[in-house]
């Protein structure tokens, strides 16, 4: 190819003439993939045979991907099987029933859900039922943490300080143990780490049986659904309203709400429904927060 | 000098499959997003750009990398867009769903703008949102774009320069979906 150095010479895109586009495309670029996206990317590469822990392996290596693949589906099999029986002899004195250690064991089958496997060894001493519970609360904590301190501090529907206080007292749900009816509710409840339908399903089955979830368990769902899954956090809310629409944390179900709309992009809905917070409460606390996100 | 002969001097030796994955496939899923993959597809694509580059590896001609690997994203991106799956499919969806911040304000806001890029990449013909995706975002050179998308630098850089215009067009045209405080815009 003919290459002329001083032709084809082309700067990036510079802020001084475009200062908006230059600001998105730097957005874009902290776009990555986390951790999670990548591990289940990197779990799902030997199952194809392509060997991603050799990172000396032999061009002789690469180009006989057939048998490189069953040699680590075999090793793949051992390491997870070996798991397992850990996981099942942590498990043991605790619970014996085989229910149980399948619940744990059927966990690293779906690449998409590693921490639900870590969780139930980091807490061998609690129930059967609160691995799920375990993974869910070890969730990187959100930007307000009010809705899910409060429900650590008091899993009841009476929650009347909350509301208002957003910077209330960080308690870890490790130090306070649960209700057995509120860890029950809580697997009804949604998980960010189902999907979206599956999970609304689940809030819907929730909301019709005898056992209804609280504002505190709803709304907790809700921001923890916000990243992943804003429609389903955008559900909860309006589930939330629909059951509790003088609730005592009707200003926390507005923010979060607003977010969700923010993050669906719906801009006259969150202009709108911002101007009604305003109005509704003058003197929140969320009053600043929700005024950025919709400006 | 040019790169491309600075490269070509400069050439090291072929990475292992393993380095490669490490150290490229955030780039690459970051450019599935931006070439218009949804969200929920970008995994399974990097996946078959994955399975590509080992089988091809071995033919590789070791001069650079980046080129060949964003080619054959580029290639693998492009097969599913003319694919039949995608036909009924959007292209920019929600914005991507986990940032490092904490901050859930620089988080929406971040999340606002990258939807503004992706809307406005998607108004862009497949050869010149490739272009800008690829030197802009993944800030590859001409010669490394030139080489993934198999065409003349100069080419390429016409391309680059009509695509700036066209966002910056689409920019300035709809800077911000939100009208300053005190506005009034009533919901649906």
């Amino acid at each position: 190819m003919k290459q002329d150095d001083g032709a084809w010479q082309l700067e990036r895109l510079s802020a001084a003439e475009a200062p908006e586009l230059c600001r998105a495309v730097d957005a874009a670029k902290q776009q990555l993939p986390n951790a999670r996206e990548l591990a289940a990317l990197a779990a799902s590469l030997p199952l194809q045979g392509l060997p991603l822990a050799t990172s000396g392996a032999s061009r002789r290596d690469l180009a006989a991907p057939t048998r490189s693949g069953r040699y680590w589906l075999v090793v793949g099999s051992a390491v997870f099987g070996a798991i397992v029986i850990c996981v099942a002899l942590v498990r043991l004195p605790v619970a014996t029933s085989s229910t149980a250690s399948s619940h744990v064991s059927g966990a690293p089958a779906d690449p998409r859900r590693p921490a639900v496997g870590g969780s139930a060894m980091a807490v061998p001493g609690a129930p059967p039922t609160s691995v799920n519970r375990g993974a869910l609360e070890l969730t990187p904590s959100m930007p307000e943490s009010a809705a899910n301190d409060a429900s650590a501090a008091a899993p009841g529907p009476s929650l009347a300080a909350s509301g208002s206080a957003p910077e209330a007292a960080v308690v870890t749900n490790a130090a306070v143990p649960r209700p057995a009816a509120s860890v029950a509710r809580s697997l009804a409840s949604p998980r960010t780490s189902q999907s979206p339908a599956g999970s609304a399903q689940g809030a819907s089955l929730g909301a019709g049986t005898k056992v209804q979830p609280s504002e505190v368990e709803l709304l907790r769902d809700a921001r923890l659904a916000l990243r992943s899954s804003p429609a389903l956090a955008l559900g909860l809310t309006e589930q939330h309203g629909a059951l509790y629409p003088r609730g005592t944390m009707v200003q926390e179900r507005e923010l979060i709400a607003i977010s969700a709309l923010a993050l669906l992009g719906r801009h006259a809905a969150v202009l709108s429904r911002a101007q009604r917070f305003e109005h509704d409460f003058p003197g929140s606390p969320y009053r600043k927060q929700i005024a950025q996100i919709a400006e | 000098m040019d790169e491309r002969t600075a490269e070509a001097e400069t050439t090291v030796p072929v990475p292992s499959f393993a380095q490669i994955f490490e150290q490229h496939t955030p780039f690459l899923w970051r450019a599935l997003t931006n070439l218009g993959i949804p969200k929920h597809e970008v995994q399974d694509l990097c996946q078959e750009i994955m399975i590509t580059v080992h089988r091809r590896l071995p033919s590789f001609d070791g001069m650079s990398l980046r080129g060949w690997l964003y080619g054959i994203c580029v290639r693998v991106a492009s097969d599913y867009r003319r694919s039949a799956r995608v036909r009924r499919e959007i292209v920019s969806e929600s914005p991507p769903d986990e940032a490092s911040s904490s901050d859930l304000v620089e988080f929406i806001d971040r999340g606002r703008e990258v939807r503004l890029l992706l809307d406005a990449l998607t108004q862009l013909d497949e050869p010149k949102r490739v272009a800008f995706v690829l030197f802009e975002i993944e800030e590859l050179t001409l010669a490394e774009v030139s080489e993934a998308v198999g065409a003349p630098l100069q080419t390429v850089y016409s391309r680059i320069k009509a695509a700036r215009e066209q966002m910056q067009r689409a920019f300035e045209s709809r800077t911000s979906p939100y009208p300053k405080k005190g506005g009034a815009i009533e919901a649906r």
